[in-house]
């Protein structure tokens, strides 16, 4: 990689932006900062206000309210021309009536550069996506992989200060797609670039970001390293967004100062290491499947209780278990598959439990997941309220 | 599925055979109405009055003929020319509009595509006739004193003719526009491009198979054209269809009239290939569908 240039990456600052189409709200009062060189993900389901943002940021979509700060300077009056932002677009958008060349020589072109000048930045960048001998072809002779690459170059030979994305592997399929996300991940480390990424792939988030924000109805609903936000989501929500999560609706009996008894609608009592939250005393549960454990006979936990497994899904790597307690209630349970295929089977009887500090306690009135999603449990006391 | 490797018998399944069927009538019909009297037309221009090429002979020698073929072809590019400088505009503001707007701009476009051909070309003769609206304009204006010749110029059909061909220009265009994918221009525009080096450089290379599409509609069109230039032109606007049917109704030389007609198809079949070869027929037949 013959000219790489020093460290490019700059800050953002989205301050209090906001977007009205007509009389509904696209992205409501969104302030977050993203720092040089680093990678955020905007995570979230359809319609929350992804691309908006991103579009806003880019410039194709003017806020209603709000300023978009670059390498601490407004940018929000100017042209998108004028923004020095590369974008990869989710079908990336190459010129089909141009070569691969011609592609990644458009931005260099825009900027009235040399040819000879042209020339070497276009290999480095052709160079970087290990396409260096495909200049010559159109885009229509490339694989969607290839395309992608050619699209990232694009995005990258005019050295940006930011990389925007949308949904950038969404079209390749999962092999393609994982393969792709390290390479996105090795040239984002090494050009030390900025990115804000939109994605709706949590798997997807969850590898190539620094730091995820989970959007939800235009608004950040928490924003945190990916293990901040699998293992201590603030909201019901963000807790079976990312990852898969057993909710249930429950009702505190009594709480302590670390330590929270409560009990589900169909009986089920456990105890949480938590505060309860306050309010009237109707809570919502998330336990993740994981951990949600089997007993052996003498084994005991914070809390267990019998079950039968109605359904075991072999994934692979794992067994994702559909369990039913003796009071009708139904747990979700993820195990790492066991040896030769022992463990327990379809019908079995088990004992379960899962430690107090697994189970996370929220307020009832706590944003969950958007309708139109599918729940991640099939258990459908986790449905109410919210 | 047709077996199209070399050696395989060429079989047709039978939901294609089930579809060839219904194309059936109108195979019919274009052989009884267009391919039995072209064939007619074809063997008349070299038996009547007595067998021989004497008709093309006269055609190809006699520079009247000749010139009368340069001056259509001659009218058709022009004509095309103007359609494509007019039309695209109207067609990109077309694929830009949206809501009220759209339907108003539809409606413009559609309206004298519906009308007959020839109600507008008299609406022409209305329009630049000598007490027509633009002398009596002009006149009220002082701009001239006389009533100008107009009517039965070349300006008038040229007139006519554009406007009459222009949807066909624009409704090939617009479609190419509508297809284009948005991110190609919002590309262009974050990889540094202005507005107008977005249009110039990727919208407007990649709506040109839909350019192609229309002029050569228009072209072909304009070739034949009769009746608007027969109304509007003057003598000296005499175009090939003119002269094929001055030939039938007042000379009747249907033997002649034949050859010219089977010249007209043939050059008309020639700039087809070539645009064909140059430009590529595939990329003309995506930007019609
Ligand atoms: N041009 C527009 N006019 C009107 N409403 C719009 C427009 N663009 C977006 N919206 C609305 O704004 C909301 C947010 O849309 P946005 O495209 O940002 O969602 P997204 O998070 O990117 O969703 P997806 O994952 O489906 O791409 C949606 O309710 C959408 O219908
Ligand atoms: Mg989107």
């Amino acid at each position: 990689m013959a000219p790489a240039s020093g460290s490019r990456g700059a800050p953002v600052r989205l301050a209090g932006l906001r977007k009205d189409f007509g009389s509904s709200v696209a992205v409501d009062d969104l302030s977050l900062e993203v720092g040089a060189g680093e990678f955020l993900t905007l995570l979230g389901p359809s319609g929350s206000g992804k691309t908006t943002t991103l579009l806003m940021i880019a410039g194709f979509v003017a806020p209603t309210r709000g300023e978009v700060y670059v390498g601490g300077k407004p940018i929000t009056r100017k042209p998108p021309h004028e923004r020095d932002i590369g974008i990869v677009f989710q079908h990336y958008a190459l010129f089909p009536h141009l070569k691969v060349f011609g592609n990644v020589a458009f931005p260099l072109q825009m900027r009235k550069q040399p040819a000879a000048r042209i020339a070497e930045r276009v290999a480095w960048a052709l160079d970087l996506v290990r396409l260096g001998d495909m200049g010559g072809r159109y885009p229509h002779q490339l694989s969607g992989g290839q395309q992608q690459r050619v699209a990232l170059a694009r995005a990258l030979v005019f050295e940006p200060s930011l990389l925007l994305m949308d949904e950038p592997l969404g079209a390749l399929d999962r092999r393609l797609r994982e393969t792709m996300q390290g390479e996105l991940k090795r040239l984002q480390r090494s050009l030390d670039l900025t990115v804000i990424c939109v994605t709706h792939d949590q798997e997807e988030a969850l590898t190539l970001s620094d730091r995820i924000a989970v959007m939800n109805h235009g608004r950040v609903e928490q924003l945190g390293t990916p293990e901040e936000l699998y293992e201590r989501p603030l909201t019901p929500f963000v807790a079976q967004f990312l990852g898969e999560s057993n909710a249930l609706a429950a009702s505190v009996l009594h709480g302590g100062a670390d330590r929270v008894v409560v009990r589900t609608a169909r009986g089920l009592e456990m105890v949480a290491a938590a505060v309860a939250p306050p309010g009237d005393g109707e809570v919502r549960l998330s336990i993740r499947p994981e951990r949600v454990d089997f007993l052996q006979p003498g084994e005991s936990c914070d809390n267990m209780v019998d079950a039968v497994i109605d359904e075991a899904v072999y994934l692979g790597d794992a067994v994702r278990y559909l369990l039913r307690t003796p009071t009708g209630e139904m747990l979700i349970a993820k195990a790492r598959s066991a040896v030769g295929g022992g463990g327990p089977r379809m019908g079995d009887a088990v004992r379960i439990g899962w430690s107090a500090d697994a189970v996370m306690v929220y307020p009832a009135t706590a944003a969950s997941i958007a309708s139109g999603l599918p729940p991640p449990t099939k258990a459908g006391e986790g449905r109410g309220g919210g | 599925m047709l077996a199209t490797a070399r050696g395989v018998p060429l079989t047709i399944a039978p939901e294609h055979r089930r579809r060839l069927l219904l194309l059936l009538p109108a195979l019919i019909f274009l052989a009884l109405a267009f391919a039995l009297p072209l064939t007619l037309i074809a063997i008349r221009s070299v038996t009547d009055p007595a067998p021989g090429f004497d008709h093309y002979v006269t055609i190809g020698t006699a520079s009247v003929y000749l010139r009368v073929l340069a001056s259509t072809f001659g009218l058709a590019l022009t004509v095309t020319l103007a359609t494509v400088v007019l039309g695209y505009p109207v067609a990109y503001a077309l694929a830009r509009s949206r809501g009220a707007w759209r339907s108003l701009l539809v409606a413009l476009v559609l309206l004298p595509f519906w009308t007959s051909l020839l109600v507008r070309t008299y609406a022409w003769m209305v329009i630049l006739g000598r007490y027509g609206i633009v002398n009596q304009v002009l006149m009220a204006l002082g701009i001239t004193e006389e009533p100008l010749k107009l009517l039965h110029t070349s300006l008038a059909t040229h007139l006519g003719m554009i406007h009459i061909l222009l949807p066909f220009l624009i409704l090939p265009v617009w479609s190419v526009m509508t297809r284009l994918d948005p991110a190609l221009t919002m590309a262009a525009r974050s990889l540094g491009a202005s507005p107008l080096r977005a249009f110039l450089r990727v919208f407007v290379p990649l709506t040109l198979p839909g350019v192609m599409a229309g002029a050569m509609l228009v072209f072909i069109l304009a070739l034949g054209f009769y009746v608007t230039p027969a109304l509007l032109g003057g003598p000296a606007d005499l175009t090939l269809s003119m002269l094929i049917s001055q030939q039938v109704s007042e000379l009747l030389a249907w033997g002649f009239a034949s050859a010219l007609a089977v010249t007209l198809l043939v050059a008309t079949l020639a700039v087809l290939a070539l645009a064909g070869r140059f430009l590529g027929l595939g990329r003309i037949w995506e930007g019609l569908d």
